[in-house]
């Protein structure tokens, strides 16, 4: 028997940023584990130059993902006005640093983001996490920071409602489903958001889970102050078991 | 345990380009699997932060516009008994982190050895800098030493705290000066499906001769109109964190924000289109539970001629539902209704800010 935290994450916009430093920023279809665990340092109030607790949450716990059927990305096209560089001057607001239009160069960004998605997390523990799923429950429900889908203009748009389960990974996740669904088709013109693809994504092993396919994907963060990141290993499988 | 200020609000622009794509079109989202307008949070930041409105709030309320300020430093340090010729020299370095001090020469200056402390425009000084100032002209004067660069630097500080403390600032370069935001910014979106039109127009040449008949100039711009739905989340002790503690000003700066959140529009295309608005309906809730957007009250676009009241009894049984639904709490919360009247953005003012 397992212990699961589940917990659903919507936003009319989200973006889960790919290693691709330069003018296009991509998202990938699922959050990063180096996502998720943003999420939970910033509802449990560590900050980001805290390396000493960023590391204890990044060793201990494991993330089991499924996402909606039918998002769709979409790419914002984005301008950023700078000075050029003058040296002696340091512009004390974003106000004053616009001011001279002589000075103003323009650079370009492409943002890619997802639109209409809907993904449902489960967080399991692993031997001497430092916080307990409740713990990280009450975190989620009343946050010390902000939390965001990947970029900080993308709010969350329903609550959380984390919830505790316990059971064989497998099971957790359909009674989940039909726990968040129920929820969600309360709610006039979302329920559609929450119908999840038959497939899920996840780290170590759980029962009732039946790996199909072994991934890599390098979001694993080593240093925050560095912004490095590991690969780490990943696997996928067919969610919901056909009823027999 | 953090407390969250959040604003919802909906304002309806007629014809308009405010935020454009690569291709000049206004931005766009798909929600609910169908196209809407989007204002980018960064266009609308822009326009808050960079108008007058905000600017007077914040520096104008108490600030003071003088051309004097270098002066005022001369003055105290020749008090301390500094020279006169020294303290004309670092009253004008005190100056300058304000502004460019006059540069007289002769006559005028042997009439009034202080003049070029002054600078050449009047320059806002809030009552912090000020005091920063005659703070520093004491130390000088006591010391008998002219200004450090960084002691000049410093004078500053608290003006930059405004802005970016509410909307945080990134430095690669040098990542010691960043700060994270208080505030939270989300891209509004039109309530009802959109279709981006093209606007087909000529111009005509005045001049032109009658034979020569057609248009001077032909062109294409896209335009749309749409009730946007806007959301604001401020983490109302990162702010006052940001700010030093200093409550007085962390409650200026939570008013000059929601009345500009609620009056200013980005600039695009204005001379086109003139399509400033002001917020038909507001929400302000505080508390500590979870943020969350009223977004999902228009996945389903809404269609008919009621819009504004559609939306409007839409987001408000989203929020009752939400917390019904997700055993959440009902929050305090303020609001005003320009369809029915009720409400004011005074009394939203301050409850925000209190």
């Amino acid at each position: 028997m397992n212990q699961y935290l589940v917990f659903q994450l919507q936003g009319p916009m989200a973006s889960w940023g790919e290693p691709a430093p330069g003018e296009v920023r991509h998202t990938n279809a699922l959050p990063g584990r180096s996502s998720l665990l943003g999420l939970l340092a910033a509802a449990l109030g560590i900050r980001r130059d805290e390396e000493d607790k960023l590391a204890l949450l990044h060793q201990h716990y494991q993330f089991i993902l499924c996402a909606n059927e039918k998002p769709s990305w979409m790419r914002d096209y984005h301008t950023v006005q700078v000075p050029k560089a003058v040296r002696n001057i340091r512009w004390r607001t974003r106000r004053e640093e616009l001011q001279d239009k002589a000075l103003l160069e323009t650079t370009i960004s492409r943002r890619d983001f997802y639109c209409d998605g809907y993904w449902l997390v489960m967080i399991a523990m692993t031997e001497g996490a430092p916080w307990s799923l409740a713990r990280l429950r009450q975190a989620l429900q009343f946050p010390e920071f902000p939390l965001y889908l990947g970029r900080k203009s993308h709010p969350l748009a329903l609550p959380l409602w984390p919830q505790i389960y316990e059971g064989l990974a497998g099971d957790v996740l359909l009674n989940a489903q039909e726990a968040f669904l129920t929820r969600l088709s309360q709610l006039p013109g979302a329920q559609r958001l929450g119908r999840l693809q038959p497939v899920c994504w996840w780290e170590g092993q759980h029962a009732g889970l039946k790996e199909e396919i072994r991934g890599e994907r390098r979001d694993q963060p080593i240093s925050r102050r560095r912004w490095q990141f590991a690969p780490r290993v990943y696997s996928q499988g067919t969610a919901f078991r056909e009823e027999s | 345990m953090t407390t969250f200020i959040q604003l919802h609000f909906l304002t309806a622009y007629p014809a308009a380009n405010l935020n454009r794509d690569d291709t000049g079109a206004p931005k766009s989202v798909r929600m609910g699997g169908a196209e809407r307008l989007r204002i980018s949070s960064q266009s609308l930041k822009r326009a808050w932060r960079t108008s007058s409105l905000f600017k007077d709030a914040l520096n104008g309320a108490i600030g003071i516009r003088t051309a004097h300020i270098g002066r005022e430093a001369a003055e105290i340090m020749q008090e301390a008994g500094v020279d006169q010729k020294k303290a004309a020299e670092w009253g004008a370095a005190i100056a300058k982190a304000f502004g460019t001090p006059r540069n007289e020469k002769g006559d005028k200056l042997k009439q009034d050895p202080l003049l070029n402390t002054e600078t050449g425009q009047l320059v806002h000084i809030s009552p912090a800098e000020r005091q920063a100032v005659h703070q520093l002209a004491q130390r000088l004067g006591q010391d008998k030493r002219a200004p450090t660069a960084e002691e000049l630097e410093l004078l500053r500080h608290d003006d930059m705290a405004v802005d970016i403390a509410l909307f945080g600032r990134m430095l690669a370069s040098s990542p010691d000066y960043n700060v994270e935001a208080a505030c939270q910014v989300a891209h509004a979106v039109g309530v009802s499906a959109t279709v981006i039109e093209d606007d087909f127009f000529t111009a005509v040449d005045d001049l032109q001769k009658k034979e020569e008949a057609g248009a001077g100039h032909i062109g294409e711009l896209g335009f749309g109109s749409a009730l946007f739905y806007s959301y604001v989340c401020i983490d109302r002790d990162r702010l006052l964190e940001n700010l030093n503690g200093d409550e007085a000003l962390m409650k200026r700066t939570l008013r000059a924000l929601t009345e500009c959140a609620l009056k200013v529009s980005p600039t695009g295309k204005q001379n086109s289109f003139a399509s400033r608005a002001w917020a038909s309906w507001a929400l302000a809730e505080k508390g500590n539970e979870q943020p969350r957007s009223l977004a999902a009250a228009f996945y389903q676009p809404i269609t008919g001629s009621q819009q504004l009241s559609d939306a409007i009894t839409r987001a408000e049984a989203l929020r009752d539902n939400m917390a019904k639904v997700y055993d959440g709490q009902t929050l305090p919360c303020e609001s005003l209704n320009t369809v029915t009247g009720e409400g004011s953005l005074t009394r939203l003012i301050d409850f925000v800010s209190e």
